[in-house]
């Protein structure tokens, strides 16, 4: 198992290594953003500025120096990002199969199953690297570019933030591992995941602003992660990660059995 | 009895509509060298990747040293040494990583003094696997591929299609190790080829596949002894009696018979003496040619 786990991740590490500059960069840039806002004292004029209809998920973060810096963890490219990455990682059961790898692998006394415990293990472990790297990210940039005087976030909501992005994560890489499992292709894999998450990330926005949606809002994973209602402490982290939790288990499920019973 | 080393019962394997294969019935003894033989896409992969429990039949059932495929797929795995048709890499790994990453995964540790043996014998140097894996030629994949089959030292070999892309120096250092092995009756080898002289080389017994099914299974010298002999009779004058029921006529003419003559001569040129023969010429076939003729027949 480590042995796998570790080509795995050899195969990864590259872009895994950008990716986590990138989010760390980012983080840092973004407390650095908040330090300036904080003090030329703009986070009321930004408050009012956004658009009504995004209000509800971004004016909380646009009004202190410590709500800023937890927007880097919901804003929609870096959910893209931390997603898309999972997703991608969650594929490799497709890509073994398509590249003839399983032959060698599975040839040897190497449980089915292992393989889709290989690419979770790889897949969530290396988003839950990426939400550190973002929590480290911010740390460092308080400690380096925090304004003196000014109140940090608290603890508990990057805690929130980084749980809510990593289990995110997680549940959609879960669904792209069953998708994977299905697949002969990874491409096929990887578009089919793709273009759904970013269909339900939509229904998700739509669900924000028109009221009709919200039923259907629910159904998507994103629902469960806004950062605006987070801030504000409206939201329920318990059972956003609840529901994010059993998703990801039903989904991997899923992946298991249909790995185990299909034609490699 | 001794369990066989490979056996497949009934074997059926369709793809939707597709017959992969059919009612495959066959048993190979153990320290056995056979031969799998059938035309692209017969169904001599979809065989062997059942045997390793890669698919899974429709119906019958496979099994290797009396362990079923299926049931017991890690037993089986544990038996086997494996060389798939295509030969996947990791492109980004060197040689030596690969054969590491494989032996890691493996069912037992691999001797260094097994594979610097198999390294001398493919000519494979310290260079060699120092490389990536992107930057190698089909050829040297292609040996890396034999060496992962052959460093467990498994007791079944399974491999399928072996020196495709193989220069004739390799191929004959391929046929010297399957000859050891044979020689040294430790290990069964299951080898899958569409080219009959390399079956010809290194096989006792011979399977033929065709369209999915069995056609034929035969030791080689049982093929050469069955191989028709083609018989071309000339005459000093036209003759209009027919040849003998027991021939088949490849052409007919007033004065020439091309005839395919199975078995004994004699009852031929018993029936021959009574006609005004001036020539009789006669060309036993050759093996590819007798495999060609079994392939082509429905059954046999």
């Amino acid at each position: 198992m480590i042995a796998l786990v570790a080509r795995s991740l050899g195969r990864v590490a590259a872009p895994l290594g950008a990716l986590v500059a990138v989010l760390f960069g980012f983080q840092v840039a973004l407390i650095a953003v908040a330090a300036s806002f904080s003090r030329s004292g703009e986070f009321e004029r930004l408050a009012q500025i956004v658009p009504a209809a995004l209000r509800p998920a971004l004016a909380p973060a646009l009004t202190s120096f410590g709500s800023m810096a937890a927007l880097g963890y919901f804003d929609a490219i870096i959910v893209l990002m931390v997603v898309g990455w999972a997703i991608y990682v969650a594929t490799e059961p497709a890509a073994d199969v398509e590249s003839g790898l399983v032959d060698l692998v599975v040839a040897r006394p190497v449980p089915r199953h292992r393989l889709i415990t290989r690419s979770a293990v790889v897949s969530f472990g290396s988003t839950l690297a990426l939400t550190l790297a973002m929590g480290i990210g911010t740390l460092t940039g308080l400690w380096l570019l925090a304004p003196p005087g000014v109140a940090w976030p608290e603890g508990r909501l990057l805690w929130l933030m980084i749980s809510h992005l990593t289990l995110l994560s997680w549940c959609v890489g879960a669904a792209a591992l069953a998708v994977s499992a299905w697949t002969r292709r990874r491409a096929a894999a990887l578009a089919v995941v793709s273009i759904a998450s970013m269909a339900l990330y939509l229904v998700d926005s739509l669900g924000l602003w028109w009221s009709p949606m919200e039923m259907a809002a629910r159904l998507t994973p994103f629902y469960y992660f806004h950062g605006g209602p987070l801030i504000a402490g409206t939201s329920d982290p318990a059972q956003n990660l609840t529901v994010l939790g059993i998703a990801t288990i039903v989904a991997l499920a899923v992946a298991y059995w249909r790995f185990e019973t299909r034609d490699l | 009895m001794a369990t066989p080393a490979i056996r497949f019962d009934a074997l059926t394997k369709y793809y939707g509509p597709v017959v992969g294969v059919e009612a495959l019935s066959l048993e190979v003894g153990q320290g056995e060298v056979f031969g799998f033989l059938g035309a692209n896409g017969a169904g001599k992969t979809t065989t062997i990747r059942t045997l390793l429990d890669l698919l899974r039949p429709s119906s019958g059932s496979a099994s290797v040293l009396g362990f079923d495929a299926q049931r017991q797929s890690l037993e089986v795995r544990r038996r086997v040494g494996y060389l798939p048709g295509e030969m996947p890499v990791y492109p980004e790994l060197t040689g030596a990583g690969y054969l590491s990453f494989l032996a890691a995964i493996g069912p037992t540790a691999v001797s260094t003094t097994r594979l610097d043996s198999l390294f001398r014998r493919f000519d494979v140097s310290d260079l060699d696997l120092r490389r990536r894996m992107r930057e190698y030629s089909h050829g040297m994949k292609r040996k890396l591929g034999i060496i992962q089959a052959l460093m467990t030292d498994a007791p079944v070999l399974v491999m399928d299609e072996p020196t495709s892309g193989l220069d004739p120096l390799m191929m004959e250092a391929f046929a010297e190790t399957v000859d050891e092995i044979a020689r040294a009756g430790r290990s069964t080898v299951f080898v899958s080829s569409h080219i009959l002289s390399e079956v010809e080389r290194l096989c006792q017994r011979i399977g033929l596949i065709r369209a999915g099914r069995l056609v034929a299974v035969r030791t080689l010298s049982e093929l050469r002894a069955s191989a028709p002999r083609r018989v071309t009779v000339t005459f000093s004058q036209p003759v209009c009696s027919e040849p003998l029921d027991a021939c088949e006529i490849v052409t007919r003419e007033p004065q020439r018979w091309v005839l395919d003559v199975e078995g004994p001569l004699g009852p031929l040129v018993a029936s021959l003496s009574a006609l005004p023969v001036a020539d009789v010429q006669v060309a036993p076939f050759t093996l590819e040619e007798t495999i060609l003729r079994l392939m082509g027949e429905p059954h046999s």
